[in-house]
């Protein structure tokens, strides 16, 4: 028997096959999401918005929240305000 | 003694001695139980803007008034308890980018003994939330939150009771009923905000029971007052404490960031603004005999004046803001004049709502005004600035509609209530009264180009997820022909625009939204 546990994705409930990693989870909550975090145009963050990587080991009760990779890109934009 | 006073550290010293003067005057044996209380701080870590004006508030303000109100106060004849009235989080990037958590090490710091949940507290999801209530050494208190079946959901806790200098204080938290449909809806999905006054009567005479020697109500439900805050009260929380029956010893209550310092049937009324931009002070003594009688000494808002904030808690706010500093001063843009909130209709929303349609490159965009938290300085304009104004990440949706339901939307969501509620970009929109019983009524709407809109055309839309899945915007996504999430979110849209634009940016300031008066 596989064991299962409940991880949150964005507050959404997501149940898992033990084990799995973070990618997993938004993999099982929205396929686009996942494609974007393995893109890297999203990224994972915990709870308190800690950066995760995507094959971060998971337990149950994880808490993950997938955001928008703000880091990267815009600077090119402040540039032309100097 | 009752006043607020705007801001400086001779007036709120001139208060202080207003608050000792009470303490000398306690009656022999008595205990006093001084209550510390905020409001709405929205993750204010650092100042911020007034309307118009310098910064205020934040988390060094309202540290080092809180301390200051607690030195005054001290064993074995004074005890001090701190409390919350909701809405601790959304607001700021340091505080939202980790989730609210350094709102939660900085209460824990502070020694906060209770807060009633917020709206906002709800914003990024129950499984945050819940993380944070973990992290909390203090209850956040949800009286009234109930599961779709009227069960008290497990996570969530009511009353909690805190010995204090001898003394037991009951204390109960509340969230407005009002204050649901300001919620995401996927957010509160499955609870509901039962009616708070029976669950207040009720838990009050059952603290009264367990040997309480004060009850204490934290109300996330709030009012609006004149200037003073004392006379001609008004809103959900003055109708609530109307409907009580059993008595309590104070209300402390949230939501609309006013000022508040009244009475009703006797019973204090406190809400200190919000953002760590003023606290409320209300002091009982409590006889020493076996009725243990308590007599309301003094009830004050003061303002939140800079001090020295415990060493302890300026760390946290430092580490926080030192997590966020390069993406929060990066600067984005230069704008001609400040934009400020006032009024319903006012260019920042024009701005926003312009890039929100930008972003979609769609033919119309609504924003509405509650979205929209912050005004914006002149000059260099940051990040951070923009978080700001636009704090909740909320994911654009590009809808594709007919005209006829783009009419219908735009009519029963921008003005119904009588004045604009929202911002729209690519169309201009006439009201008269010619509604039921004088309400305003479409009139026309005419889009970019000048032509009216058509019934039988589609077009393309861009709403905030917010507005999208509200009950008006459910309405219009059921008649959606496609339907998209756009890459970028609100705030996003807005820096893009903003640094795509000829600097210094000037937001237009023409008026879309008419509604003529008979």
């Amino acid at each position: 028997m596989t064991d299962r546990f409940v991880v949150f994705v964005n507050g959404a409930r997501v149940d898992l096959a033990a084990p799995a990693a973070a990618l997993d989870a938004v993999r099982a909550w929205d396929a686009n999401a996942a494609a974007a975090v393995a893109q890297g145009s999203r990224v994972l963050t915990d709870s308190r918005g800690l950066a995760l990587p995507p094959d971060a080991p998971l337990y149950a009760g994880a808490i993950l929240r997938v955001v928008p990779a703000r880091d990267r890109g815009n600077d090119d934009d402040a540039d032309l305000l100097h | 003694m009752r006043a607020f006073l705007q801001s400086g550290l001779a007036l709120f010293t001139l208060i202080w001695a207003g608050a000792a003067a009470a303490q000398a005057a306690d009656p022999v044996g008595f205990v006093r139980l001084r209550i510390i209380a905020t409001n709405d701080f929205h993750g204010a870590l650092d100042p911020v803007p007034e309307p118009g004006g310098a910064p205020s508030g934040g988390a060094d303000a309202m540290a080092a008034t809180i301390a200051r109100a607690a030195g005054d106060c001290r064993p074995p004849n004074c005890a001090t308890l701190l409390v919350d009235a909701g809405d601790l989080f959304q607001g700021s990037a340091a505080s939202n980018l980790a989730y609210g958590a350094p709102v939660v090490a900085l209460y824990n710091r502070l020694g906060y003994a209770a807060a009633a949940v917020g709206n906002h507290e709800f914003d990024w999801g129950i499984d945050t939330l819940r993380a944070r209530m973990r992290e909390a050494r203090f209850g956040i208190l949800a009286a009234n939150v109930r599961t779709a079946s009227g069960r008290m959901p497990s996570w969530v806790r009511d009353d909690t009771i805190l010995d204090r200098g001898g003394l037991r204080v009951g204390i109960i938290g509340v969230i407005g009923p009002e204050t649901y449909h300001s919620i995401m809806a996927a957010r509160v999905r499955g609870l509901r905000f039962d009616d708070p006054a029976p669950i207040i009567d009720s838990l009050a005479r059952s603290l009264r029971v367990r040997g309480v020697d004060a009850v204490i109500v934290l109300a996330h439900s709030g009012a609006f007052c004149d200037a003073g805050g004392e006379t001609g009260c008004h809103g959900d929380i003055i109708d609530l404490a109307k409907r009580l029956t059993e008595p309590v010893t104070a209300i402390i209550s949230g939501h609309t960031h006013t000022l508040v310092d009244t009475r009703l049937s006797g019973v204090p009324i406190l809400q200190a603004r919000s953002s760590g931009r003023a606290v409320g002070i209300l002091d009982l003594a409590i006889a020493p005999t076996a009725a243990r009688d308590s007599v309301l000494s003094q009830a004050v808002v003061v303002a939140a004046a800079r001090g020295d904030p415990p060493a302890a808690a300026d760390s946290i706010v430092r580490a926080a803001d030192a997590r966020v500093a390069t993406r929060a001063r990066r600067p984005v843009a230069r704008l001609a004049r400040a934009l400020v909130r006032a009024g319903d209709q006012y260019p920042l929303g024009n701005l926003i709502a312009d890039a929100q349609r930008w972003a979609g490159r769609a033919d119309v965009a609504v924003v509405n005004n509650g979205g929209i938290r912050q005004g914006l300085p002149a000059g260099r304009v940051t990040w951070g600035a923009l978080f700001a104004v636009q704090p909740f990440a909320n994911a654009l949706r590009r809808l594709t509609v007919p005209g006829r339901a783009l009419r219908a939307y735009l009519a029963t969501t921008v003005a119904a209530h009588g004045a604009p509620r929202s911002h729209v970009s690519g169309v201009t929109l006439a009201f008269d009264r010619g509604g039921p019983h004088g309400a305003a009524r479409l009139a026309s709407a005419r889009l970019a180009g000048g032509a009216e809109l058509r019934d039988d055309a589609r077009y393309a839309i861009v709403l905030s997820e917010y507005m999208a899945t509200s009950a008006d915007g459910r309405i219009l996504a059921q008649a959606a022909t496609a339907d998209e999430t756009l890459e970028r979110d609100d705030l996003d849209a807005l820096v893009s625009y903003l640094s795509s634009r000829r600097q210094p940016v000037t937001a237009p300031n023409d008026t879309r939204i008419t509604i003529a008066e008979p």
